[in-house]
């Protein structure tokens, strides 16, 4: 279990670099940044000047270099904008990306989960045919329309809840349902087949030859085998946290990690991007890594294997 | 004597109680979802301590009355009409939700054909038995798990704390057997179904699972039903045989009057079927293949492939009548034996 562990951690720290790596230089690659950054029609001395107040001027691999070995020790560089460390950018709006998307998650698995094993349970009946009708429905309705929708019923029209900001706990509810509420109906959909299938194993009809009531059966012997691609599914939605914050934070004004990039982009600020793409890649390899680690915990046959028994 | 058309005036084993079968099926009658019947009104019976083999080629019913017995059958079959008796008592009602009015496990238990796929992956080969000790005995955690390795050790898997702790992909298909009839134990049941649990296995494997099972039956005195196309098996370990042919019982007789002189064509044709080392003649497989049950042919269902067919085989359907100490559905037997 140790190895296995050690093995995952060393896997995703390599990705982690390759992926920023590949990152850093496909900024840069024949790009004039100066150019970029500054006004078009900024003069030829202007733009040398800001390449050489900012580097740019030394080879890829120099800059590679400094930018990495700063990296290691917390220096993302500066943004062009306001001259701040660009990890500030992401110490400022990473907790309310993290406010949005973990309620979000919460509601996603609370709603989706138990929607999925009702309908796996119940399959063929009236209830699992609602269920599978709804989760369709929101399967295919894009979060932008869902986040409008539910902005001009709840905030525009019947003046329950603000429209946008971050301010209070009612500020959060809209964005974080439209959130909980697109990714639920994938997650229903995944748990109720998962579901379906281990309820489909020679194992449960052995369990219930035993003498195992149908709530045991479910419970005891279903749910522990169905929850390994469950949660597959889910750490792969931890990672796709990141282009729902992107789209919902910039629907509900919500000032997180998704509108800075946004704004990074558009204002040509390279190391506020640099940065995101880093913490974007930590998210999403982290979250493959917590899968990985899962895996071993919820499955024997990953744990031990290689073991000694047997 | 037995009372019943599954009995039969062989001598029964010693310690077998044939005046109060264990288990009765009264006249199973079983569909499928189209109306086309799979069961056309099969009876038996089985004693504690007795061995019945039920034989016959895949797609005669012979599962399917396991099965029935079990009260589990499968999506879309259902039960049209009979009777299950588990100790006298009729379980008519049950089915598929309804986990057979506590009996199954309790009473009667199920030994898979695929062991290993019968025990849940996740969990380990202690919890599957710590669960059904639990549920039937009501033991609590400790005498549980105390219960549990003394079953391992029953059934050979020793040292017991050892393959308690192991997952079942951890073990091989000979041993995951040991432990799925051990989990059959847990509720002490006096009636095992088993549904070709040795077909899986290698011939040591499973010649060392025939005689735990055959141990089983005269220590504890359990009735068995042991469910199998390998005739082979049935010598080794069956008191009786039953011999299924599309959905009917053909013929009954004790094992050795069975092998001594088999009545009925289907079973002269699986006998023949069998290489032999002593008698050195040629396998003569049974022409054809099991009709499907929405084509039974008329009169005797075997008449197609039968080796000696009357004209009355083609429109009259022979009954279970007593020949010779047993049963046999065949006009040509009954000619024979009142001749």
């Amino acid at each position: 279990m140790t190895g296995y562990f050690l093995r995952r951690t060393l896997r995703a720290v390599i990705t982690l670099w390759v992926a920023v790596t590949f990152f850093f230089f496909l900024l840069r690659v024949d790009v004039n940044i100066g150019l970029l950054a500054l006004n078009m029609n900024a003069s030829q001395e202007a733009i040398d000047s800001f390449n050489t107040r900012w580097g740019f001027d030394k080879s890829l691999l120099d800059q590679y270099w400094l930018w990495i070995t700063g990296a290691l020790q917390g220096d993302f560089g500066y943004s062009f904008r306001d001259a701040r460390p660009a990890a500030d950018w992401v110490a400022e709006r990473l907790p309310k990306t993290l406010e949005l998307s973990l309620a979000g998650f919460a509601l996603m698995i609370v709603i989706g989960v138990p929607a999925g094993l009702a309908a796996a349970i119940r399959n063929g009946t009236a209830t699992d045919r609602t269920i599978m009708s709804l989760a369709a429905a929101g399967y295919s309705l894009p979060s932008f329309v869902l986040g409008l929708a539910l902005m001009y019923t709840f905030a525009v029209y019947l003046q329950l809840l603000p429209s946008t900001g971050s301010t209070s706990f009612a500020h959060l509810i809209l964005p974080a349902a439209t959130y909980g509420l697109t990714g639920s109906a994938g997650i229903a959909r995944f748990t109720r087949a998962a579901m379906l299938e281990v309820l489909g194993k020679p194992y449960i009809a052995a369990a219930r030859a035993s003498g195992a009531p149908p709530a045991a059966v479910v419970l005891r012997h279903a749910v522990p085998n169905a929850a390994i691609p469950v949660v597959t599914m889910l750490g792969f939605s931890v990672g796709q946290l990141v282009g729902h914050a992107v789209i919902v934070e910039t629907v509900f004004a919500w000032p997180g990690l998704g509108q800075a990039l946004i704004s990074a982009v558009a204002n040509r600020d390279l190391a506020v991007v640099q940065v995101l793409v880093v913490v974007f890649a930590t998210f999403m390899i982290g979250a493959n890594l917590l899968v990985d680690i899962l895996y071993g915990v919820l499955d024997p046959r990953i744990r031990t294997a290689g073991g000694a028994n047997g | 004597m037995t009372s019943g058309r599954g009995g039969g005036a062989a001598p029964a084993p010693a310690g077998v109680d044939i005046l109060h079968p264990a288990l009765e099926l009264d006249d199973l009658r079983v569909a499928n979802a189209e109306g086309q019947a799979l069961l056309h009104g099969v009876s038996l019976q089985l004693a504690r301590g007795e061995v019945l083999g039920l034989v016959g080629e895949s797609g005669c019913g012979k599962s399917i009355t396991g099965a029935t017995a079990m009260g589990m059958l499968p999506p879309g079959l259902a039960l049209r009409g009979g009777n299950v008796r588990i100790a006298g008592e009729s379980l008519t009602a049950f089915n598929e939700t309804a986990p057979a009015n506590g009996m199954r496990g309790r009473h009667i238990a199920l030994i898979p054909q695929d062991a290993t796929a019968s025990l849940n992956p996740t969990r380990t080969i202690g919890w599957h038995l710590v669960d059904g000790l639990r549920r039937h005995r009501g033991l609590d955690a400790r005498e549980a798990g105390r219960a549990s390795r003394q079953l391992l050790s029953e059934v050979g898997l020793t040292p017991p704390e050892r393959w308690a702790r192991a997952y079942p992909h951890q073990l091989s298909g000979g041993m995951n057997q040991r432990v799925a009839i051990a989990r059959a134990l847990t509720g002490n049941p006096d009636i095992l179904i088993a549904d070709e649990p040795t077909t899986a296995l290698d011939v040591t494997m499973q010649a060392q699972v025939l005689e735990l099972l055959t141990n089983l039956v005269q220590s504890a005195g359990l009735a068995l039903l042991f469910i199998t196309h390998d005739l082979g098996v049935v010598a080794q370990i069956a008191d009786r045989v039953a011999v299924m042919y599309c959905g009917r019982i053909v013929e009954t007789a004790a094992v050795a009057a069975f092998f001594h002189r088999p009545r009925h064509p289907y079973s002269e044709g699986l006998l023949a079927s069998i290489p032999s080392l002593d008698r050195r003649q040629d396998v003569a497989p049974l022409p054809g293949t099991v009709p499907s049950p929405g084509a039974l042919p008329d009169g005797c269902a075997f008449h197609p492939r039968c080796s000696r067919p009357l004209p009355v085989c083609l429109g009259n359907r022979p009954h279970l009548n007593t020949a010779g100490g047993g049963l046999v559905a065949c006009h040509a037997a009954m000619e024979l034996a009142s001749a």
